[in-house]
């Protein structure tokens, strides 16, 4: 599991959020197949405290799942300008890292981190219910030393 | 349905390629097409179904594919047109068909065929987009792609350019 | 002198200890709803998180909104959700018992749902708009079976020639289920279970949460809400939850063992747990949520019908 380096700063911000985090609807890409079982009955994300929130301005997470065109990611930046702060953005698949299986695509982003400020990595295509556990309580973990 | 046939082959010379139970295929003059929707539009061909396109290199010729459904005599009808590859153009049938304004945008966006008479060509899916036509077969995406997104100088990203 | 310091002090123990309790009775129903969905629920402290969490983010006003209002209408909620807890009788007592009596509890009940309105009409968006009408058709069509059920113990207690009616200290000293015959005790069985639809149709809970309608519109009446006016609006819906529970048990079941107040105060908290598990966990795990064009019709034709018929029965 691959986590970007995280400093004091950002350290604070995480701490005040991550006992309940409310994740925002923008589920478009074909990583949001894997999502749903998080949010259904089986693997319950609702033991960490996540709820799903239909409004931007009352979450403080946004799920980028999969690949971005360069149509979505004008959108996804005005919902993450709508947010209020502390936010944190947590890029989920292979495609946010590095283009994935569209590396050679003429119509969709290639690095993410590019477009938006990103605080979690969670690879896979698209990673299991197990290894979006995994990342988050890495997340909870790294927060509260 | 045959004299339908008939009065297309006399007035249009139009050829008929393959029969089948629910399906005729016919291959039609680029200049005649907008006279044989109207025919065909009052005779209970007023269902626009599809347009397609083709792009065949060799004989340097796009073929486009008009589907049109009948509900009283459950037939489709496809209408294949072959217009020239250099300077793609055709007359647009929105105003008989409501319904073909937006698969005519479409073509006009991958393709980059013409219609004239199409009231709004704007693109659908590309935003801000300055290449040429995507889905044409001389367009080259990875060089595309190489140049636009990657470096050479970047140690992880050397690997694409061999 | 002496009594008002005392009267100052109980006050702010109750503000404190309802906005604990709500918050309480909040984890709860989150975790028997998770269970009965067969899957492990949040901790039981998760409210208090999710509060502590938004007060810490920053309250975003939308640009073209009057502050004032939308900064108003949270507190209103609030406050008001807060003061109905003065009149109603806990476990035996009331702080402002006697300057208030059931005519009034009614019409404060429904300020904070005004407040809600307000606050969703002052955001200026077209989802909180549609979310506020659609609140406004929820509050008209509960407010007749509300008044029917209300009735129910006053009418009884006209009938066998007590002075005082309204004043709930009145209802609650007499045990309205040994003032009937048979008959009687059949109509209040059906006023009881109206009482827990009406208290689902009353905190818009499914199936009648229309304002809130997740995947219709996108937030519904709270879409532009962030921030500490949300903290004050989720505390507020905690709170009234408690004060809509705790005024069918000083009406239609008041019993209790007349000892010590610790005592009373447990055997209100079980009874509070009962009416809370049926009329909001268990209507909300099982149905899904009303069109809007049914809401009315189900509002002003099946369950008023059903509270006349009960009604009837105890004339």
């Amino acid at each position: 599991m691959n986590l970007e380096k995280i400093n004091d700063k950002a350290n604070k911000k995480l701490k005040k959020v991550v006992k309940s985090i409310w994740v925002f609807n923008w589920f478009n890409s074909c990583g949001f197949t894997e999502i749903l079982p998080v949010v259904g009955s089986r693997w319950d994300m609702e033991r960490f405290g996540l709820i799903p929130v239909p409004s931007p301005r009352q979450a403080d997470c946004l799920i980028i799942a999969g690949y971005q065109t360069m149509k979505s990611i004008k959108r996804a930046k005005l919902i993450y300008e709508q947010m209020s702060s502390p936010k944190i953005v947590i890029a989920l698949g292979s495609c946010p890292v590095s283009g994935g299986m569209y590396w050679d695509s003429y119509n969709t982003i290639k690095r993410l981190k590019d477009y938006l400020p990103v605080d979690l990595y969670i690879p896979g295509c698209p990673p299991r219910p197990e290894a979006i556990f995994d990342g988050i309580s890495k997340l909870i973990q790294k927060s509260t030393n | 349905m045959r004299n339908i046939i008939l009065t297309l082959k006399s007035k249009f010379g139009v050829e008929i390629l393959k029969e089948e139970k629910k399906q005729i295929w016919l291959k039609a003059d680029k200049k005649n097409l907008l006279k044989i929707c109207s025919l065909i539009k009052k005779n209970g061909f007023n269902f626009f179904s599809s347009l397609t396109a083709v792009d065949i290199l060799e004989k340097n010729v796009i073929e486009l594919i008009y589907h049109i459904w009948s509900e009283e005599k459950k037939t489709i009808l496809n209408i294949k047109i072959k217009i020239d590859r250099e300077r793609p153009e055709i007359s647009s049938v929105s105003n008989v068909y409501d319904a073909s304004q937006i698969h005519e945008r479409e073509i006009r966006e991958l393709f980059g065929v013409n219609f004239l008479g199409n009231p709004d060509l704007s693109s659908l899916f590309l935003e801000d987009w300055s290449g040429p036509a995507p889905f044409l077969k001389s367009f080259d995406w990875r060089n595309y792609v190489r140049k636009k997104f990657y470096s050479k100088e970047n140690k992880r990203e050397r690997g694409y350019f061999t | 002198m002496f009594n008002l310091i005392l009267k100052l002090l109980i006050m702010l123990a109750v503000i404190f200890g309802s906005v604990i309790l709500g918050l309480l009775f909040k984890g709860i129903d989150r975790i028997l709803s998770a269970k009965m969905q067969k899957r492990v629920g949040p901790p039981l402290l998760q409210p208090f998180y999710d509060l502590k969490k938004l007060m810490v983010k920053e309250s975003i006003i939308p640009r073209q909104a009057p502050k004032w209002i939308f900064e108003l209408s949270p507190l209103i909620s609030l406050a008001v959700s807060i003061l109905l807890l003065f009149y109603i009788p806990i476990a035996g007592k009331s702080i402002l018992g006697n300057s208030g009596d059931l005519i009034l509890i009614i019409y404060l009940f429904i300020i904070p749902g005004l407040g809600l309105v307000l606050g969703a009409f002052s955001s200026n968006s077209p989802y909180a708009n549609l979310g506020s009408q659609r609140l406004v058709i929820n509050m008209i069509g509960y407010e007749f079976p509300l008044a029917v059920v209300s009735l129910v113990p006053v009418w009884l207690i006209y009938k066998n020639g007590f002075s005082n009616i309204f004043s709930l200290s009145t209802i609650y000293a007499h045990n309205i289920w040994g003032l009937i015959g048979p008959l009687g005790i059949i109509g209040l069985l059906i006023e009881s279970a109206v009482i827990f639809i009406v208290i689902a149709g009353e905190l818009s809970k499914t199936p009648f949460d229309v304002e809130a309608a997740d995947s219709e519109i996108a937030g519904g009446a709270l879409a532009e809400y962030s921030g500490r006016n949300l903290a004050m609006f989720y505390i507020a819906d905690a709170v009234k939850t408690l004060a809509m529970a705790s005024l069918f048990i000083a009406l239609f079941f008041p019993w209790n063992i007349q000892s010590n107040f610790g005592v009373m105060f447990l055997i209100y908290f079980l009874k509070l747990f009962l009416i809370i598990f049926v009329s909001l966990t268990l209507i909300r795990t099982i149905t899904s949520r009303f069109k809007i064009s049914r809401l009315t019709r189900t509002y002003w034709g099946y369950i008023t019908l059903f509270a006349v018929i009960g009604f009837l029965f105890t004339l």
